[in-house]
C-alpha cells in the first residue's frame, strides 16, 4: 500500500489510477491523522514544486513579446484561415466594399431610430443594475473625475453642513440630520433622520448616488431634491431632474420627476428568520460587520424590506477579475459554529446575467484548515434568490468526506466566477430535525 | 512594490509605456521567481511552467496601460499568473476528470491565501532545511525532478537507473522530507 504522501504527489502528477484514487479517499476517511499526513504531503509537494530554477527568463519573455507582436500583425491582416483582411495588406489601405456596407448599415440604423415607436423603458434615466455592473469591472479604471472623492464636511451655516463631490454635486444637511458620511470612493449616503437637500451633477461627470433612509432608497444621477426623514416616514420632493425612488415596504421603484413628491413609510428591517439562527448577517446596520473578510457594503439591487447587501469583491489585484467573493470569518481562536446535521446555511444572492458559472460555497474547518464545498448549479440571474444548503451536504472535494459532527467551522466563502454577485441575509439556522 | 535595483516598478512601467520596451526585461527578472512559484501549481513539467510564466508576462505587457501606478505591480502580476493557472487547470480538468478535484483545491488555496501565507512560508523553509540533510542520491533526484522539472523517465535516464527504481527513490526522498518537515513543525 502506498503512503498518503506519495498518493498525493502522484495525484497531482495526474498518474493515479482509479483504484489508487479510491485507496487515497479511503485513507483520508480513516481519520484525522491520515488527513493531516495527506495535507502535509500535499504542502510539501507544493513547496517542492515551487522551487524556482536559477535561470533568467527575461530573454525568452522578450522573444515571446516579439512573437506576440508579429502574431498581432498577422492577425490584423488575415483571418483565422489565412484569408486576407478587408484592407490591402501591402498599401495598408482599406478596401472600399466594407465602407459601402457600413454606409448602408448606418442608413438603416438612422431610419430605425427616426421612425421607431417611443419606448417608455428607454426613456427611463435610471438603469441602476447596469450601472453597478459597470462599476464592477476594475480593469477599466474610472477616469479621475468619475472617482467619487468627497471633500470634508464643512459647516456652512449654523444650521447646515455641506458635502461636495467633485465640483458639481452638493449635499446640504439640516443641523438635526442623523447621517453617515460616505468614505472616499463610496456613493452611498445614509440619512436616518432630518432633512437633506441635494444638487447632483449632470452625467457623465458623476456616478449615481444612493441615499438610504429607514423607509426608502433614492437613486440620484442628475437632479435637485429635498429628502425629509421623520420617525415614521420619508418624503421626497424633486425640483429638477428625475429620481428613482424605492419604498422598502413593497420594493417597487418609481421615477419621480420635477415638481413631484412621494412618501414612503413602514418598517425597513428585513424579516428575521426566528430565534434559531446561530449566526446571521443582514447588514441592515449600514456598516460592514467585522466578521465579513471580503465584500463591500452597498445598497445593491433594490428589494423589499432590505436596505443593504454585500457586493462580492474581486479576487487578485482586481485588474483581471476572475471571481467575486464574499467571505465570512470568525475572529481568531473562535469558530462560527460547530458542525451538526441539523444546521443549514442560507443566504440570498443576486447574480448579474453573464457567462454560465456555479455559485461555489465553501466552509473552512478549523483543525485541518480544509475547505468543504457545495455548489449552486445554474444560479438564478438578475433577481434576488434565497438558497439553503444543509451543512451535511458540504464535502471535501477529493474524498467526498462530509464534515463530522462537532467540527469547528471558522469561515464561509461564497464565490462566483467573473460575474457581479450580491449577497444578503447570510445565516446558519438550526432545526429540530436534520434538513433534507 | 519592490525597491531593489535602481528604479522601482512604477518607474520601469512608465519607461516601458513611453516606448522603452527593453526595460520590461528588468521587470521580468525582478518578478520571475514569484510567477514561477505560482505557475508551478499548474503541475506539468518545466516547459508548461515556463510557458505560463511567459504568457503571464506577455499578458501583463499587453495590458500594461491598465495597471494603475501606485498600486503593487508584483501583486498585479501575480493575479494575472493565478488566473492563467486557473484557466490551465480548467482546460486540463476538462480532459482529465481527476484534475477537477485538484483545481478545487487550488481555488480553495487562493481563497485562503491571506491566512495561509505564514504556514506556506514555514513549510518552504522547513523543506529547504530538510533537503539540505538528504543523502546525495536523494537530493539529486529531487533536484532533477523539481528544479529541472524532468519527468520521472527523464530523471531515470539522467541517473542511469530504471524507471521503477527512480520512482522508488523519489518516493523515499519525498517521504524523508515530509517526515523531517513534520518533526520541524511539531518542534516549533
Amino acid at each position: 500500500m502506498m503512503s498518503v504522501s506519495d498518493l498525493a504527489g502522484r495525484f497531482i502528477d495526474g498518474d493515479l489510477s482509479s483504484a489508487e484514487q479510491a485507496e487515497l479517499a479511503q485513507a483520508l476517511d480513516r481519520g484525522d491523522a491520515a488527513l493531516e499526513t495527506y495535507r502535509l504531503g500535499w504542502e510539501v509537494e507544493f513547496a517542492l514544486r515551487r522551487t524556482v530554477p536559477e535561470r533568467d527568463l527575461a530573454a525568452k519573455v522578450m522573444q515571446a513579446l516579439e512573437r506576440a507582436r508579429e502574431e498581432r500583425i498577422v492577425r490584423r491582416t488575415t483571418d483565422e484561415i489565412g484569408r486576407r483582411a478587408p484592407w490591402n495588406v501591402s498599401s495598408r489601405r482599406r478596401r472600399r466594399w466594407p465602407a459601402f456596407v457600413a454606409a448602408a448599415a448606418a442608413m438603416a440604423a438612422l431610419y430605425v431610430l427616426a421612425f421607431r415607436k417611443p419606448s417608455l423603458e428607454s426613456s427611463r434615466p435610471y438603469v441602476v443594475e447596469r450601472e453597478e455592473e459597470r462599476s464592477l469591472a476594475p480593469s477599466r479604471s474610472l477616469p479621475a473625475e468619475n472617482v467619487p472623492v468627497w471633500a470634508p464636511w464643512s459647516e456652512t451655516a449654523p444650521t447646515t453642513a455641506t458635502l461636495h463631490l467633485g465640483t458639481a454635486t452638493t449635499i446640504r444637511l439640516s443641523a438635526d440630520a442623523s447621517h453617515r458620511v460616505p468614505k472616499a470612493g463610496e456613493t452611498l449616503v445614509v440619512l436616518d433622520g432630518g432633512r437633506l437637500v441635494m444638487e447632483a451633477a449632470e452625467p457623465p461627470s458623476a456616478p449615481i448616488l444612493a441615499v438610504m433612509t429607514p423607509h426608502a432608497r433614492v437613486d440620484v444621477r442628475a437632479a435637485r431634491l429635498t429628502l425629509t426623514v421623520r420617525a415614521t416616514d420619508t418624503r421626497l420632493e424633486v425640483t429638477a431632474g428625475r429620481v428613482a425612488f424605492t419604498a422598502f415596504s413593497d420594493g417597487v421603484t418609481k421615477v419621480v420627476s420635477a415638481l413631484q413628491s412621494v412618501d414612503a413609510s413602514g418598517d425597513p428591517s428585513s424579516q428575521s428568520k426566528g430565534a434559531t439562527a446561530i449566526i446571521r448577517f443582514d447588514f441592515e446596520g449600514g456598516e460592514l460587520p467585522s466578521g465579513i473578510r471580503r465584500g463591500q457594503l452597498v445598497a445593491g439591487p433594490v428589494r423589499a424590506r432590505s436596505r443593504f447587501s454585500v457586493r462580492g469583491t474581486v479576487t487578485g489585484a482586481g485588474q483581471f477579475p476572475d471571481a467575486t467573493v464574499v467571505a465570512v470569518e470568525a475572529p481568531r481562536g473562535t469558530a462560527l459554529f460547530s458542525s451538526s446535521p441539523r444546521l443549514t446555511l442560507g443566504f440570498d444572492y443576486w447574480v448579474a446575467r453573464g457567462p454560465s458559472a456555479r455559485l461555489m460555497v465553501r466552509v473552512k474547518e478549523q483543525d485541518s484548515g480544509l475547505f468543504y464545498v457545495a455548489a449552486v448549479n445554474a444560479p438564478a440571474r438578475g433577481r434576488w434568490t434565497h438558497v439553503e444548503i444543509p451543512i451535511s451536504r458540504f464535502r471535501f472535494p477529493l474524498s467526498g468526506r462530509a464534515l463530522a459532527d462537532g467540527d469547528q467551522v471558522v469561515g464561509i466563502t461564497i464565490s462566483l466566477g467573473k460575474t457581479l454577485l450580491y449577497v444578503d441575509d447570510i445565516e446558519v439556522t438550526e432545526s429540530a430535525d436534520p434538513p433534507r | 512594490m519592490k525597491t531593489e535595483g535602481p528604479l522601482d516598478d512604477d518607474a520601469l512601467v512608465a519607461q516601458v509605456l513611453a516606448g522603452g520596451t527593453d526595460m520590461f526585461a528588468h521587470l521580468v527578472r525582478r518578478h520571475q521567481r514569484d510567477l514561477w512559484r505560482i505557475a508551478a501549481q499548474a503541475g506539468g513539467g518545466s516547459l508548461v511552467i515556463e510557458g505560463l510564466v511567459q504568457e503571464s508576462f506577455v499578458n501583463a505587457f499587453e495590458h500594461l496601460d491598465t495597471y494603475e501606478r501606485g498600486r503593487d505591480f508584483g501583486r498585479w502580476l501575480r493575479a494575472i499568473a493565478r488566473n492563467l493557472v486557473k484557466m490551465e487547470l480548467r482546460r486540463r480538468s476538462r480532459e482529465h476528470e481527476r484534475l477537477v478535484h485538484y483545481r478545487e483545491y487550488v481555488l480553495a488555496l487562493y481563497d485562503g491565501e491571506d491566512d495561509r501565507g505564514a504556514r506556506v512560508d514555514r513549510i518552504e523553509h522547513a523543506v529547504a532545511a530538510c533537503r539540505a540533510q538528504l543523502a546525495p542520491a536523494a537530493a539529486d533526484v529531487l533536484r532533477l525532478r523539481y528544479e529541472d522539472s524532468l519527468a520521472v523517465e527523464e530523471v531515470a535516464a539522467s541517473i542511469g537507473r530504471t524507471f521503477a527504481a527512480t520512482r522508488q527513490l523519489l518516493f523515499k526522498a519525498r517521504e524523508l522530507v515530509r517526515a523531517c518537515v513534520a518533526r520541524k513543525l511539531a518542534a516549533e
